[in-house]
């Protein structure tokens, strides 16, 4: 089977839009980088909104994907990945809205004050953008393969965190305002990229490595993992390593849903008998 | 009620017939089969050569991964029946089922963009005939019948086979497919074939 683009980049875009959702929480609670939440705020929810495009093109119609929401009050995952990517695309635009309107109010020396609207906002970001990943590795996770179930959503949460926290660093990066706050966000990221080392190592290890090697040693091992924790790590001293940190570990997202999607079309053993031993039929 | 199909293979001959009357009844697409007769075999060692066909479709699992995995809700229980069905109108073609199916008993249908499988010809059914795989098999070895029901086909017929000549297709995912197979060592040994 080839591989499902559409349906990889809704997931993708969506993990991506997540993670950033999580480190714009981060960013809120903790009170910091005051000057680049505006931007994050923003790539968050185009992020998750371009998710929903290509949801939208993988079924070829709106109204299948508001007819996939049906599953969610039976808990079928793949319907409430798409429930939690709508609410998540509104906490991003409501905080967007939020920090546009604090920002008219403050001086232009003065960080914006989003208050308790924004506090809120930022805890509901974070919670969604660590709860969403973990629903989307749990609606990817080919049923007929069981440990997927749990090693699928530790691989896409550890992905989503390290493509979120990698785009906020580059961001406040781009912002050139915040130098402590990047320091400390480089830090963040530089975990959240040996995270999703770790979270990949155990979903390789489930599937005893048995991948196709370009796409696993070359896109997920090395641009994926690899090349951004050295970057991540050295990012301190040269700044635009950030971006190449960032591109690493989106070609890793997308070489681990190639993975996950040649795992889901592997037939079971029963189909391989049935197609090797089927009877000459005399009909159709 | 637990309405099946019970397949005596020491009947089977591998004739097709229930192949071609499945496909002539629901008007099945070409390259599309909802069910289907394989080979397992031969095996063994001259002159003890055996073997024997294995009509496979839906097999109505008790805990159906397909109805689970259906995100629209497409994929459902029939409660006149007990069957696994699939309302076309709701299905969009997503394939999740196919995916989840242990048994390979889904085919996706390009040109309707609907998944479709054995719905034990539930249209026969309204109009209590049997399936049209039962009607026409040739050699009696398709039946078909509440499983809860002492006096259906299928229940005289599994417990004249006896519970050692009564099989099941693999059940890795613990779905428990209603669908069983008769087959006595006289005739050839049961394969798993996981």
């Amino acid at each position: 089977m080839s591989a499902q683009w559409p349906q990889l980049l809704y997931s993708l875009l969506v993990c991506f839009g997540s993670g950033t959702l999580a480190f714009l929480g981060i960013s809120e609670v903790t009170a910091s980088a005051h000057r680049s939440r505006k931007a994050v705020a923003i790539a968050a929810a185009l992020l998750l909104l371009l998710g929903g495009v290509a949801l939208v093109v993988s079924r070829g119609d709106i109204n299948a994907v508001i007819s996939m929401m049906n599953g969610a009050t039976r808990g079928n995952f793949k319907s409430l990945a798409i429930v939690g990517t709508i609410l998540s695309l509104f906490v991003a635009i409501a905080y967007t809205i939020v920090i546009f309107r604090a920002d008219s109010y403050a001086d232009e020396d003065e960080d914006a004050d989003t208050g308790t609207a924004g506090k809120i906002l930022g805890i509901i970001a974070l919670i969604f953008g660590i709860a969403l990943p973990v629903l989307m590795g749990l609606a990817d996770a080919p049923v007929r393969v069981p440990w997927t179930k749990w090693a699928a959503p530790l691989a896409y949460l550890g992905n989503a965190l390290a493509m979120g926290g990698t785009l906020a660093v580059s961001i406040i990066a781009l912002g050139k305002s915040e130098i402590r706050e990047f320091s400390r966000y480089s830090l963040l990221a530089l975990v959240a990229v040996a995270l999703q080392t770790a979270f990949f190592a155990i979903f390789a290890g489930n599937a005893g490595f048995a991948f196709d090697a370009l796409t696993f040693w070359g896109g997920v091992v090395v641009i994926g993992c690899v090349i951004p924790l050295v970057c991540m790590a050295m990012a301190p001293k040269i700044r635009t390593l950030v971006f190449v940190a960032t591109i690493g570990t989106v070609i890793g997202g997308i070489c681990i849903r190639l993975l996950m999607q040649a795992l889901a079309a592997g037939n079971p053993g029963l189909n391989l008998i049935f197609a090797a031993t089927q009877h000459a039929s005399l009909v159709g | 009620m637990r309405n099946c199909l019970v397949i005596d293979l020491d009947r089977c001959t591998g004739c097709d017939s229930c192949v071609a009357a499945c496909k002539h009844e629901n008007n099945v697409s070409l390259g599309i089969y909802w069910n289907r007769v394989n080979v397992v075999g031969p095996s063994g060692e001259w002159p003890r050569i055996e073997g024997y066909w294995l009509p496979t479709q839906c097999q109505q699992c008790e805990n159906a991964a397909c109805e689970a995995a259906c995100p629209t809700g497409a994929t459902y229980r029939d409660e006149k029946y007990g069957l696994i069905l699939i309302d076309k109108e709701k299905c969009i073609g997503c394939q999740s089922c196919i995916e989840a199916c242990p048994f390979g008993a889904r085919t996706y249908n390009e040109e309707l963009n609907i998944v479709e499988k054995c719905t034990c010809c539930v249209q026969r059914l309204d109009a209590g005939e049997k399936p049209a795989c039962v009607h026409n098999c040739c050699t009696g070895a398709r039946l078909f019948g509440d499983l809860d029901d002492p006096e259906s086909d299928v229940a005289k017929a599994i417990a004249a086979a006896g519970e050692e000549n009564i099989h099941w297709l693999p059940d890795a995912y613990g779905a428990s497919p209603r669908t069983c197979y008769i087959l006595h060592a006289s005739t050839a040994t049961w394969k798993e074939l996981a």
